[in-house]
């Protein structure tokens, strides 16, 4: 989805096929997600929608690719495209044909736990919103035809070949999860041990059960559930060594959210490694364990049922030695993430694919969204198994190496809207009450709610719907506003951060003014605070929607600006990810000024030795990189240079950079910040400072690269320095890996050394990493683990170094001399964060990275908009995941630009000129700068950079400045109607 | 407190050739010692051992009792997720540690045993045709015929067990086979030793072996003992020629069952049958023994929870049963308390050295569990024998 959307957003056709019947993959198959525990189908639905609706995609769901021929540039593709026997067109969603059906099959959303009828929608936020008939078990009796009113099913239609021609083409066709039923845990014969993606069903309230955890035996509610990971990963006996990336935090997730709605449950996660190396991971991990959720250190042996029903499981505590057989009500299995069924597509393709069977890259490091055949590219798990934003990061990238090779084309100009009719000056009212399924519906009586609603004056229609953000209720939604006159919609649900331009689409589409709209949050606000009294909730929820009708009612229609954008790029940081957005952005036609602050380009990777897992030295990679970015035209690097000020907006920035005291002034469009990171010295922990051979990770690369490494007959690598503590609770990411790649390369250069790594965790997560760690343990390094609690303590005495190490697996200590002791320093965000988060007025986090606008679906975004992330200025991460994201937010910045226009939109301040006395406080508290003084002394709002925050409005003692959209008038009626008592 | 002078990697790398380099990639998981039947009796942790051994601290392995712990039932090596030849590499650190004079006192009478008689009994090698003196059985040592039955030494010498050796020969001779044996020069196969660490008397006695085998003209080769079957099979290949078809007598006794050669009666039995590891586990024959309890009319057959690849020792295997007797006798007690979950009558085995040590287990535990060998059971539903 976001590949498409990100090649259609800039202008140009794309057709996205899926082979199911509904677009959202599995990511709307999960409850919430991780770290920020968001609702998983609130953050795609708004998307699946969004690619639903766009003009420039061509949707094609339960459709194959058939053939494909040709070459990049011009691919001719026939599609197969299934037919589900219903017309989209006449279908109104209405399921009666589901409760007709006499065919029950095992339902593959709902990972088997149920069952689902013949003819289906796979969930209530399909994409598009139409039954369909799996003609495989349909047993032809044709009951569903017979009572369908609006007539839409034909079972004459036949599916058909759609042939196209295109420019390239992008495989993301995910993963599916592992059934492990040759382990001996149980699964396929007892119906208490799951898999992850059953228990997201389980907790899912569009679920097998609504989401109610309940044992798929007996229906009880359990009251142990266990988790066990690495359940075909990691396996050479089940033949697959390597790591499924995501499950450490997924299995975290599933017991946290348990242990949050049944505090009186008790999750227990068995593990080898915690693998929480992400964004928030580490954070994440602390709070479970803060939430009681218990982690033992061991791989189970076996799972069997007792005769009382309870799932035992056989293991042994491989920290305390006991080996012990538990009692559990409910275990859930963290399997294998496998390629889902590429196989015959990679034949048609003429792609290869690895020894795991994903989709194989061109480069591991540097192109793993390219396959084997130019013109093919592949983002998301189709290549190996990573989280989302991961994914969408990796989408962007495909999407960019899709569009260069279109490059010549010009983007298609976005056909018009639908005309925009005057409203009329008598406020009509339509409300529509949404049950969200359970969120709200089963919290509030959302029907009272509608029926009060329809005696509020200038309310002229009120509906309730299930769930108001689906297809066919935009359908309902847009007949009642045309049937009914309405000229103001008010719709009661969730959040409008995540929905409100949902329902503004739907206005537009019917020409209304998409601003003469309004949203009760009835979930955020009602049901899921006051969960625990009906009675009042539906009260309160009334009290909500009333104030809503009043302010919708004196709202007029706003009309958004148009701004043109400058082909003109700002990269600020030279190291590699910085020289991959340049590049890929050059390639897409766009002009870059490359700003980096040291004298030559590079950054962190011109101290690298060699690459992990690649083996590489880091030079065959930056050398190419370096010519390249010096031979394209397209790209003006500055040296020794930083950013001195800027000012404007999104497609039209002006700056000013320096060098050395000199000035100089460019204009351009987008900015991309990859600033890259900075070592912090490890002062004060585990000897450092106290020996010239304590070194970090950075110094010994710079010490191999100069081939400058102390001798050593023993060498000791300690990871965690200073990171995973209460002074920096978050995880560097690549620690491991260099740790392991270095002391493959110490082990080497002097094989009769002994070489120990003391680790918490191995975070190889990677693709071939796994891999990598088996051979390096082959090659004879030792690893000893320790845990937080009993840390090394390194000696220095006389110049001799001593370390001794708790190792967990024997509970002994160990006493090493060392001659060479390499720490994994924490990692931060490069020191000018601080500078460019002042001028760019973008947020900056914890590790001084920089905050992005959504954890999950837009790592590459900030929330100002034309502004762009990528690299280790995110947060660390090895090189494939930093080119991954680099070529990603290329992508991103190219899309307001090769579209050559962004709208702005109009809930913005206003300045009274006439009442304005022009004290300048409004200025003052503006943290976007986007008030002025202008020539008559008086304040103007520069739109384009006014985000409505209403601090201007709020602050201005002459009561000069408007909100529009919360205009004075507006709020006093809201509070004025809340405080009255309801009818 | 360990200390780098501890630490002998020569010792662990001549572990890893031995093994194929394995152990070095195992990152401690427990999933071993979770299924280690000598860890459920002891505080014995396999997966400990493996980190010693990758940490090279050889003096400390050498002077432990946990070297000796394992039966070697192979329970730890094919459930290793990472495929670590675990058992394999026990007995090369034992052989290191025999070589180096570390040898468990106990075992030691048992190697002297070998040395002088060729069995681990302390027994004269005539001993070993006590069994068969009233059955006029074929001298192949002398004469030459079709199929050798390689008695073993526990079965040759534990009278407890010759109503088995006896029901051996009874089945096949009435099928019509032509069956002998090598009466008192029969050495033992070699197993234990072997797998205490002592290579050189396991060569002497398997070319001793495979010379006699050759000679006596054999097709066939049956075996009592698994563990016989599983060195003589597997272990010899390793370094001899195999000549011979060689089975164990369930394998056999299923084929003539199948073939219709032996007339069954019925008979009343609950059973349950215990998956002796170097049959099942070592051998993968799991299931000869079944098809013949289900062939046997009016016999009621209960599978155990835990059985095939998934067995749980006996206790004996390994020199477990000289190194440790108690131990041996105390996982032999935890699987018959397995069995007994069955309500079973008998418990079923087609290992001479289960039979022994489950014998023992129910003569402390007093089980109501009665022990039989698969062959007595097949002998008692002969309809031309048995009573």
């Amino acid at each position: 989805m976001q590949a498409a959307l990100d090649v259609a957003d800039k202008g140009f056709k794309v057709v996205l096929l899926d082979k199911s019947p509904s677009i959202g993959g599995s990511m709307v198959k999960l409850d919430k997600t991780f770290p920020t525990n968001d609702c998983s189908i609130c953050t795609a639905a708004p998307k699946m929608v969004e690619v639903g609706r766009h003009p420039n995609i061509d949707l094609l769901t339960y459709a194959e690719i058939a053939q494909v021929e040709g070459d990049v540039g011009s691919f001719r593709v026939t599609v197969w495209k299934r037919t589900g026997y219903v017309d989209p067109a006449k279908c109104t969603g209405c399921g009666d044909c589901v409760d007709c059906c006499p065919v029950e099959v095992p339902n593959e959303f709902d990972a088997y736990l149920s069952q689902r009828k013949a003819i289906f929608l796979q969930f209530p936020q399909a994409v598009p919103s139409v039954y369909t008939i799996d003609i495989d078990c349909c047993v032809g009796c044709g009951a569903c035809a017979r009572n369908c009113e609006a007539e839409a099913i034909n079972f004459l239609d036949h599916s058909q070949e759609v042939e196209y021609e295109v420019s390239s083409l992008i495989v993301a066709t995910g993963f599916t999860v592992l059934e492990p039923t040759e382990m001996l845990y149980g699964y396929g014969e007892y119906p208490d041990v799951i898999t992850a993606l059953q228990y997201e069903r389980l907790l899912s309230a569009s679920g097998p059960t609504q989401g109610e955890i309940v044992r798929p035996s007996d229906g009880k509610k359990p009251k142990r559930v266990a988790w066990i990971q690495c359940v075909g990963s990691r396996s050479p006996k089940y033949d697959r060594l390597y790591c499924s990336r995501v499950c450490c935090m997924y299995a975290t997730k599933e017991a946290m959210i348990t242990r949050d709605h049944h505090p009186d449950i008790d999750t227990t996660v068995f593990y080898l490694d915690m693998r929480a190396y992400g964004k928030g991971f580490e954070e994440y991990y602390n709070l479970a364990e803060d939430m009681g959720v218990e982690y033992i250190r061991s791989r189970p042996v076996e799972a069997f049922k007792k005769e009382n029903g309870n799932i035992v499981v056989v293991y042994e505590n491989t920290y305390t030695g006991e080996v012990e057989e538990r009692e559990f009500d409910l275990l859930v299995l963290s399997t294998a993430l496998i390629p889902s069924q590429v196989r015959k597509l990679s034949e048609i393709l003429g792609i290869d694919l690895d020894e795991n069977g994903f989709i194989k890259e061109k480069d591991v490091v540097f192109a793993p969204f390219e396959t084997s055949r130019e013109g093919i590219y592949v983002a998301g798990c189709s290549q190996g198994p990573k989280d989302i934003p991961d994914s969408v990061a990796q989408a962007c990238a495909a999407a960019c190496k899709a569009l260069i090779d279109v490059r010549n084309k010009e983007p298609e100009k976005e056909k018009h809207t639908v005309q925009e009719k005057e409203p009329g000056d008598n406020p009509r009212v339509g409300v529509v009450v949404c049950h969200c399924g359970k969120n709200i519906a089963g919290f509030l009586d959302v029907e009272e709610v509608t029926e009060y609603a329809k005696t509020l004056s200038n309310v002229v229609y009120a509906e309730h719907e299930a769930f108001a953000c689906s297809e066919d209720a935009q359908v309902r939604i847009k007949e009642a506003v045309e049937k009914n006159e309405v000229n103001r919609l008010v719709v009661a649900a969730c959040s409008p951060r995540t929905h409100a331009f949902l329902f503004q689409q739907t206005l537009a589409d019917v020409g209304l003014n998409k601003y003469l709209f309004e949203m009760a949050n009835i979930r955020n606000h009602c049901s899921w605070v006051h969960s625990s009294d009906r009675e009042r909730a539906t009260e309160k929820a009334k009290d909500l929607v009333r104030s809503a009708v009043k302010k919708v009612g004196l709202q007029e229609p706003l009309h958004e600006m148009e701004i043109g954008v400058s082909k003109r790029a700002l990269v600020i940081g030279g190291g590699i990810s910085g020289m991959s957005a340049a590049l890929n952005l050059a390639r897409l036609g766009m002009y870059v000024y490359l700003v980096e602050k040291e004298k030559t380009l590079g950054g962190n990777l011109t101290n690298v030795h060699v690459l992990f897992p690649s083996d590489i030295p880091a030079k065959n990679v930056l050398q190419p990189l370096l010519k390249k970015v010096k031979e394209e035209s397209n790209i003006k690097v500055f040296l020794n240079t930083t950013l001195k000020d800027i000012s404007g907006y999104i497609g039209n920035y002006e700056a000013v950079l320096t060098m050395k005291g000199k000035d100089k002034k460019i204009e351009f469009g987008t900015i991309v910040v990859a600033t890259g990171f900075s070592e912090v010295e490890p002062y004060g922990k585990y000897g450092y400072g106290e020996h010239k051979n304590i070194l970090t990770e950075l110094e010994l690369e710079k010490k191999l690269k100069d081939k400058k490494v102390p001798n050593y007959k023993t060498a000791v690598f300690i990871g965690c320095a200073l990171s995973r503590c209460e002074e920096r609770p978050f995880c560097c990411r690549i620690g491991c890996g260099n740790a392991v790649k270095n002391a493959k390369l110490l082990k080497e250069k002097n094989p009769d050394a002994h070489i120990f790594v003391l680790y918490r965790d191995v975070r190889t997560f990677g693709k071939k990493e796994e891999e990598y760690y088996e051979d390096v343990q082959r090659k004879g390094v030792k690893f000893l683990r320790f845990t937080e609690d009993k840390e090394p303590e390194v000696a220095v005495k006389d110049g001799k170094i001593t370390i001794t190490v708790f190792d967990q697996f024997l509970q002994e200590n160990i006493e090493l001399p060392a001659d060479l002791v390499v720490l994994n320093a924490p990692l931060e965000g490069d020191d000018t964060a601080e500078d460019l988060k002042k001028l760019l007025k973008i947020p900056l986090g914890e590790g001084r990275y920089f905050m992005e606008a959504h954890a999950k679906i837009r790592p590459l975004d900030f929330p100002t908009d034309g502004v762009y992330l990528c690299g280790a200025a995110h947060s660390p991460k090895g090189i494939a995941d930093s080119v991954s994201q680099a070529v990603g937010a290329a992508s991103r910045a190219a899309v307001p630009m090769m579209k050559g226009w962004v709208t702005i939109e109009p809930i913005t301040s206003f300045v009274d000129a006439d009442l304005c006395s022009g004290c300048g406080i409004c200025i003052q508290v503006c943290p976007y700068s986007a008030v002025e003084k202008g020539a008559d002394g008086k304040s103007h709002v520069i739109e384009a950079l006014c985000k409505g925050c209403g601090a201007c409005g709020a602050t201005c003692p002459q009561g000069a400045i408007t909100m529009k959209g919360y205009t004075d008038a507006q709020l006093e009626t809201m509070v004025d109607t809340l405080l009255e008592v309801s009818s | 407190m360990i200390t780098a002078e501890e630490m002998d990697f020569d010792f662990t790398e001549e572990i890893e050739e031995a093994v194929e380099q394995g152990f070095s990639a195992c990152f401690q998981c427990g999933t071993c010692t979770a299924r280690c039947p000598s860890g459920r009796v002891s505080q014995y942790k396999s997966r400990q051992l493996f980190h010693m051994a990758q940490l090279g601290l050889k003096d400390r392995i050498f002077e432990s009792e946990d070297l000796w712990s394992c039966t070697t039932c192979l329970a730890c090596m094919k459930n290793c997720p990472w495929e670590v030849k675990t058992t394999d590499a026990i007995i090369k650190m034992r052989m290191l540690a025999a070589h180096s004079g570390h040898v468990k006192l106990e075992h030691q009478p048992l190697i002297k045993s070998l040395l002088s008689y060729d069995n681990p009994w302390l027994q004269p090698r005539s001993g070993r045709t006590r069994w068969a003196r009233k059955l006029d059985l074929k001298d192949m040592s002398k004469n030459r015929g079709d199929v050798l039955y390689y008695v073993g030494c526990t079965a040759g010498y534990d009278p407890r067990l010759w109503e088995m050796t006896k029901s051996v020969i009874e089945i096949v001779t009435s099928a019509g086979v032509d069956i002998g044996y090598l009466g008192k020069k029969e050495e033992c196969c070699g197993g234990t030793v072997r797998g205490i660490g002592h290579p050189d008397i396991f060569e002497r006695l398997a070319r001793d072996n495979t010379e006699l085998f050759d000679k006596s003209g054999a097709h066939t080769v049956i075996y009592s003992c698994p563990g016989c079957l599983n060195t003589q099979k597997n272990a010899y290949a390793t370094i001899l020629d195999i000549n011979q078809r060689r089975m164990h007598s369930v394998e056999f006794v299923a084929e003539l069952l199948k073939e219709g050669r032996i007339p069954l009666k019925e008979i009343e039995a609950v059973v349950t049958y215990h998956d002796p590891c170097h049959l099942g586990r070592h051998c993968n024959i799991f299931d000869a023994p079944r098809e013949i309890l289900k062939s046997i009319p009016g016999v009621e057959f209960k599978e155990m929870q835990f059985i095939r690849e998934n067995s749980w020792c006996c206790g004996a295997g390994g020199g477990v049963k000289t190194g440790f007797k108690d131990r041996a006798v105390d996982m032999a007690v935890r699987r018959l308390e397995q069995a007994e979950e069955t309500s079973a009558e008998y418990i079923v085995s087609a290992c001479s050295f289960c039979y022994q040590n489950l014998l023992d287990g129910i003569a402390r535990s007093g089980s109501p569990l009665k022990m039989i060998d698969i062959m007595e059971l097949v002998k008692e539903a002969m309809k031309n024998g048995g009573d």
